[in-house]
């Protein structure tokens, strides 16, 4: 977490020449860039100002929006709904689409479902998410109006509303980690169908049905987990393209449109925030991982 | 009565007729590698002869053929400022097949050297892997996006930042390479030997590290494109007004409706070259290692 904190509080200090110059542009005095410098402390020693950033970020205080005149977090919090619930339908969609893909193709290796799942996953990994969102808004909303192109309804307006117009950005957003979650499972469940334990419990008399669900996916899953965490890395980063693309006012889009007014509090902020939550996710899939697999224990 | 006894070293030339499968026979087998390969020496061939391929010059201006759909005089198009968008899709392969294989190069020699520092010196092991996994706690995309925001659009620092989010992935699966191959007992006598640090490294733990480091390079290279694409069309990459990929389908955004073409061909050329790549690359990981199947 430490590093985390280390490497955000870095970033600004990566801005080349003067980073209070760089946020107020061309057209600013030299007394408006030495106030700032000020006002941003900049003109402290490295290690002074290091030390004071920690004890701000420990009382939640990322400091204020220049050009939203609020503070980061408040600005941050305003914007996060539609973030949060992209990120998890769409990790919902990649796991319901992509696990029982991959199942069925290990069950029936070279069959024409198998094939075709896995021409879906090869080129589920290589389209570019952005074009996949135009593409689709071209396809579902211009052409057969089935689904609104853009925006967002907030949960406050009806779930039904929220859940339509996040239906094609969170497909959007499923799709590449869908195609991964396939190809890994049904990797690893290939790999566990051929071990000793399977033929005993076929041998046993087992239902089929059991032998698949009880002991091959159990065994399955824990590489499939793992993706899981790096699913999560991706769907986060991934999620600015996506709200750019369907017009959704997420936070990650702040983030996008506050490069471009040089507002470097909000970046700083938001890519604090995002990463420790992500770190906060991580430590959530290693303890789901010890209950899955009870093998797995951490000292 | 007689036993016929079979001489001994029957079994033995029985043996030696069993022909050894190289890496290379098998990459070739494979249907979809061989295709992936087929499709990733295509994009080379368009990117290094860009200039000749190109009908038109992808920045000139032709304001009187503005948004033109697919013609004979303009294969994919021109765009709103009239401009060739085959020319470009082709100029665009240029930039983004540039700055994925010098990412591809720059994450695999800093992986390898950081990586073998790591696995071989047990005391720089600790420095460098907790900075790794300070590196990598990032979600990727996020920082390169953060990178780029303080580093400016330039296709030097898309660069940079790519290296900086994929490098990690590259000298973990280095380290654990070095960590099994150090106890080896040909680099324990090496070492015995007297043969110093810097030769046993370079000429005996350097070769066991190859064959990942290159199946992780492709899938490097594909991601890199990939998120290059994403940089540009979020204004975060490549400076808007040069085609790369990422910055057609970005100008495309505005013309979905009139002139979709715009937008696809570059977004075809996205796809079809990871697609290769990534064939390619699990073509090259069955063939030089099975065992990594697991790792990716």
């Amino acid at each position: 977490m430490l590093i985390v904190v280390t490497i955000v509080f870095l970033l600004l200090h990566l801005i080349p020449g003067d980073p209070a110059s760089a946020m107020l542009g061309v057209g600013a005095s030299a007394k408006q860039i030495a106030e700032l410098r000020t006002h941003l402390g900049l003109d402290q020693p490295i290690h002074i100002q290091y030390i004071k950033y920690l004890g701000r970020v420990i009382h939640g205080d990322l400091g204020d929006s220049i050009f939203l005149k609020r503070p980061v977090v408040q600005a941050f919090m305003e914007r996060v709904e539609p973030t949060i619930l992209l990120i998890v339908i769409g990790l919902a969609l990649a796991i319901l689409i992509g696990i029982p893909a991959g199942i069925l193709s290990a069950i029936r290796p070279d069959s024409l479902l198998d094939k075709s799942s896995m021409l879906f996953a090869i080129f589920g990994v290589s389209i570019p998410t952005f074009w996949l969102g135009l593409n689709m808004i071209q396809a579902f909303s211009i052409r057969l109006n089935w689904l609104p192109a853009s925006g967002y309804v907030p949960l406050s307006d009806g779930v039904l509303k929220t859940l339509q117009s996040l239906t094609l950005p969170s497909l959007a957003l499923a799709f590449n980690q869908a195609a991964l979650f396939a190809r890994i499972c049904r990797s690893s469940m290939l790999e566990v169908m051929h071990q000793d334990y399977i033929r005993t419990a076929r041998a046993k008399g087992v239902l089929e049905k059991w032998v698949i669900l009880k002991h091959g996916l159990r065994n399955a899953l824990l590489p499939t987990v793992t993706t899981v965490g790096t699913a999560f890395a991706t769907l986060i980063g991934g999620t600015a393209v996506v709200e750019i693309v369907f017009n959704i006012p997420g936070a990650e889009r702040l983030m996008i449109s506050s490069i471009l007014r040089r507002d470097y509090a909000v970046i700083q902020g938001s890519v604090l925030i995002i990463s420790i939550a992500y770190v906060f996710i991580n430590l959530i899939i290693d303890i789901v991982y010890v209950l899955i697999d009870p093998r797995v224990t951490y000292d | 009565m007689t036993n016929r006894i079979e001489p001994l070293n029957a079994y033995w030339e029985e043996e030696v007729s069993i022909k050894e499968v190289t890496w290379y026979e098998t990459l070739l087998r494979r249907r979809g590698a061989l295709f992936g390969a087929v499709l990733v020496v295509f994009m080379i061939f368009v990117a290094v002869f860009a200039g000749w391929l190109s009908p038109h010059d992808p920045m000139n201006l032709d304001v009187m053929n503005r948004l033109k759909p697919p013609s004979q005089e303009h294969w994919f198009g021109t765009d709103e400022f009239g401009r060739d968008i085959f020319s470009r899709v082709v100029h665009g392969a240029r930039i983004s097949l540039f700055v994925g294989f010098i990412v591809m190069l720059v994450t695999s020699l800093l992986g390898i050297f950081f990586g073998v520092l790591s696995g071989y010196y047990r005391f720089l092991d600790n420095i460098l892997m907790r900075a790794m996994d300070g590196l990598m706690a990032l979600p990727g995309m996020l920082m390169a996006i953060a990178l780029m925001a303080v580093l400016g659009p330039k296709v030097s620092n898309v660069i940079l930042s790519l290296s900086a989010i994929y490098m990690p992935r590259t000298a973990r699966i280095v380290r654990s390479v070095v960590l099994v191959v150090r106890e080896m007992a040909y680099v324990q006598a090496a070492r015995a030997l007297g043969v110093r640090d810097l030769g046993v490294m370079f000429k005996d733990v350097l070769p066991g590290c190859l064959p990942p480091v290159i199946v992780q390079g492709t899938f490097i290279f594909a991601y890199s494109i990939l998120t290059e694409a994403a940089l540009s069309f979020l204004g975060a990459g490549v400076p808007p007004h040069i085609p790369s990929w990422g910055n057609i389908i970005s100008s495309g955004q505005l013309f979905m409706w009139d002139a979709p073409w715009i937008s696809l061909f570059p977004g075809i050329a996205i796809t079809l070259a990871c697609l290769g790549l990534n064939l390619f690359g699990d073509g090259l990981r069955d063939a030089l290692d099975p065992q990594l199947r697991e790792v990716f």
